[in-house]
């Protein structure tokens, strides 16, 4: 009895916790019927990207990119975006709730690298121009520009060493604090303003110095943002880039350089996109099926087991689906599509722990003992082969979680969470209304009504004989 | 005394009939192949969705190919239609799959090229997925699908050798082989894509099959002790039988979830669903008449030996 009362409770508080994770309004801006649970992308809508880096990497490496990125997307107010390293062969991010992910990928796929240069050359041309010979042009190349306002297939031949006096100087993005979009005042449309560092102002101020009267080039990712004529000698360590950019074309690229350039270069390998029109389309045709799916098994257990022990099986069902979408919460267990395939097979490994307890009870049963002491076998017995039964499903779940990926990563989770609460609601949940039903149970295999008397029925296995009166009498003699 | 339903008696025929059934599996996974997912063989899939309910796969095919002469030989499968968000109107929904990988910027072409294409003729189309999987990249989802494959066998190995002895071991395996040789053989045989959650449902299923065949093998375990003295076709066929309905419970209402599933679910799941929805059958069949009738033949020789010593 007093075990029975322990189950009882653990019943109780175990169903409190996961309906409190459940339902408990954790995000007053989420709301909806099971908002604690996080979608996953195939389900709510978003991009999935993946991008492999060129040459080898250190994992050092891997994570500075992970970083640069967030903050690239963070800035751009992806704020919702996902970045993970696939170990230091690549990474992956997740953006929920867009459709086209064409900006985020420019966002992800640029380097980010930004110089200033000296221009010694200019040139229309459709084609590169070839190389220049001379000592001045060494280290410099060709370079197309972006910006709109110069004449079309404008090549700027430019040199990043920049002559100053009888040395060089360079200024790159790394000299850059803090890159803002702003309102050109002068000339209309959008710029994007540059402040460096005390090194940073100082060297702007001798580059424009001795650049005064010529261009200067802001060369992002090999390519000219701007040349703009120096008028005179800048101090206070502040630039502006204007290249008739639009408002969003300004904040990002303003993002690209606050965010500091990638030491790889990443090439995209995998795109996955999801409208939320499909992700709520198939969200709500899985949710039908599995109660379409519930509902026939809960009427088989009902017809097959009788309404009592049908009652038990079905409560335990029910009990368990809460489990599993309670835990999802509780874990933060992303949900995916595969995810639900796992909830929907969990109401079979449901049905089977029951099942077996069942079976066993029955021919515990035919063997002569009252109900009584039959549930009490029925459960023991079963015990072995219900923890054996779920290894195995267990350990295919756990490979699928370390070696699958995002969605199959889903299903693993849901499996996982399910047979942990098939396990305890066949041994602890249905236990604790079985002991309580238990009265009630005839067993129809005795000969004769147990209270009649001229059949003494089998109180327990012949081997415990001794303990005969131990299911009457409770676990006091323990 | 329960009615016993003689299983043991005409094994013979049922292993006979599970060799052929793997025989033919073989055979059409060697000539036919696997049709293949985007993020195995690389390659994109597209679902669109057009405004128009009754719009035929040869007019999609139609419409994208004049945008893209790639989706000439697109594969395309029409799917059930849906209802838009808020809207009531039915749109149509397609699959569409190419070998071709689309970055950004040319998925965003033809994106704009389809939709140009589909106006002329006044349909209104969206990309409702996009899925694109380059060369390098499905070379690595192929290899963790295999390493998964291959731990969890060795895994599941491992249990069993630990759990059961040697002959109980053989007989597990014997019925695992037996599922997934067939089942997979099932996916070629009516060209199911075989994908990431084609294995999941694979393996899943590796672990079911073993469930049954464990809980019948626990049950002889115990039978052997209890009947000691009888023969051995006679315990392994009252073992059958009394955990029978057990296996059949089980295996009906697992069956009757993932079978719905299979019937009414989205595309992304058919696989799945087909994959366990087939394999409970296989799962249940080989641990009935395939596993258990198998340790006959091993253990009866064990006793014979015993008897002589």
């Amino acid at each position: 009895m007093r075990y029975g009362r322990i189950r009882a409770i653990v019943v109780i508080g175990v169903l409190f916790v996961v309906m409190f994770f459940l339902f408990y309004p954790m995000n007053p801006s989420n709301t909806g019927l099971f908002a604690n649970i996080p979608l996953g992308l195939d389900i709510k809508g978003g991009s999935l990207l993946e991008y492999t880096f060129s040459g080898n990497v250190t994992q050092d490496t891997a994570n500075q990119v992970v970083t640069i990125l967030r903050r690239r997307l963070d800035d751009a107010n992806y704020t919702e975006a996902n970045v993970a390293a696939l170990g230091n062969s690549g990474i992956r991010v997740e953006i929920p709730g867009i459709d086209n992910p064409q900006q985020a990928e420019s966002l992800i796929g640029q380097r980010g690298e930004l110089y200033f240069a000296q221009v010694l050359d200019t040139v229309q041309s459709s084609v590169q121009p070839a190389p220049k010979i001379g000592l001045q042009y060494a280290g410099a190349q060709w370079l197309r520009t972006s910006d709109p306002s110069a004449p079309p297939n404008t090549w700027y031949l430019v040199n990043k060493n920049i002559q100053v006096g009888a040395g060089t100087l360079q200024l790159s993005g790394s000299d850059v604090t803090n890159a803002a979009a702003a309102m050109n005042t002068s000339n209309g449309g959008w710029e994007i303003d540059l402040s460096f560092g005390t090194k940073g102002s100082q060297n702007f101020y001798q580059i424009t110095q001795a650049l005064v009267g010529k261009p200067l080039a802001i060369v992002l990712d090999n390519s000219v943002l701007s040349a703009p004529i120096v008028q005179q000698a800048i101090q206070g360590g502040h630039a502006q880039i204007t290249g008739n950019f639009t408002y969003k074309q300004a904040q990002d690229l303003a993002a690209l350089i606050r965010s500091g350039n990638l030491p790889v270069t990443l090439n995209l390998t995998e795109e996955q996109t999801i409208g939320p029109t499909l992700g709520a389309d198939v969200i709500r045709t899985s949710i039908i099926v599995g109660l379409i799916g519930m509902a026939i098994v809960l009427a088989y257990m009902l017809v097959y087991y009788g309404p009592l022990m049908g009652m038990v099986a079905d409560l335990a069902l029910v009990y368990n689906a809460f489990f599993v979408l309670g835990m999802l919460a509780l874990t933060h267990g992303i949900l995916t599509l595969p995810g639900m395939a796992g909830i929907i097979l969990t109401i079979g490994t449901t049905v089977d722990g029951n099942v077996i307890i069942f079976e066993r009870i029955k021919e515990e049963m035919r063997t002569g003992k009252t109900s009584k002491a039959a549930i009490t076998a029925g459960f023991t017995r079963s015990t072995a082969v219900i923890l054996d039964a779920n290894i195995t499903t267990l350990i295919v779940a756990f490979v699928l979680y370390y070696l699958g990926t995002g969605s199959i990563k889903g299903f693993a989770v849901t499996l996982t969470i399910g047979i942990i609460g098939t396990i305890f609601t066949s041994l602890v949940f249905s236990r604790v209304l079985m002991d309580l039903i238990a009265p009630v149970v005839k067993n129809k295999y005795l000969p004769l009504t147990s209270n009649a008397g001229q059949v003494k029925p089998v109180e327990s296995d012949q081997k415990n004989t001794t303990s005969n009166n131990k299911n009457k009498k409770g676990g006091n003699q323990r | 005394m329960r009615k016993m339903i003689n299983f043991v008696g005409p094994r013979y025929i049922f292993i006979g009939i599970s060799l052929a059934a793997i025989a033919l599996s073989i055979v059409f996974i060697l000539v036919k192949g696997f049709n293949f997912g985007v993020d195995f063989a690389g390659g994109t899939m597209i679902t669109a969705s057009f405004n128009k309910p009754d719009l035929s796969i040869a007019e999609v095919r139609n419409i994208f190919s004049k945008a893209d002469p790639a989706f000439t030989n697109a594969s395309i499968i029409k799917l059930t239609s849906m209802t838009g968000n808020g809207t009531n109107t039915k749109k149509s929904l397609f699959d569409l799959t190419v070998k071709q990988f689309y970055n950004a910027s040319a998925r965003a072409k033809l994106n704009a090229d389809v939709q140009g294409v589909a106006s002329k003729q006044g349909l209104q189309t969206n990309f409702e997925s996009f899925e694109t999987v380059s060369g390098y990249a499905a070379a690595g989802l192929r290899q963790s699908a295999i390493w998964a494959s291959i731990i969890v066998m060795i895994l599941l190995l491992i249990y069993i050798a630990i759990r059961y002895r040697f002959v109980f071991g053989v007989g597990a395996l014997a019925s695992l082989a037996h599922d997934l040789i067939i089942t997979a053989g099932l996916f070629s045989m009516f060209w199911i894509t075989f994908d990431s959650t084609a294995i999941a449902a694979l393996l899943t299923l590796l672990g079911y099959s073993l469930n049954d065949t464990v809980v019948v093998y626990s049950r002889i375990r115990e039978n052997l002790k209890k009947m000691h003295g009888k023969p051995i076709d006679e315990i392994v066929n009252v073992s059958i039988n009394e955990t029978l309905s057990r296996t059949i419970n089980t295996s009906l209402t697992t069956f009757i979830v993932v079978f719905t599933l299979f019937l009414f679910a989205s595309s992304v799941l058919r696989p799945f669903a087909f994959g366990m929805s087939f394999g409970i059958i296989t799962g249940t069949y080989s641990s009935i008449y395939i596993a258990s009738p198998l340790l006959i033949g091993w253990l009866g020789r064990r006793k014979k030996a015993l008897a002589k010593r």
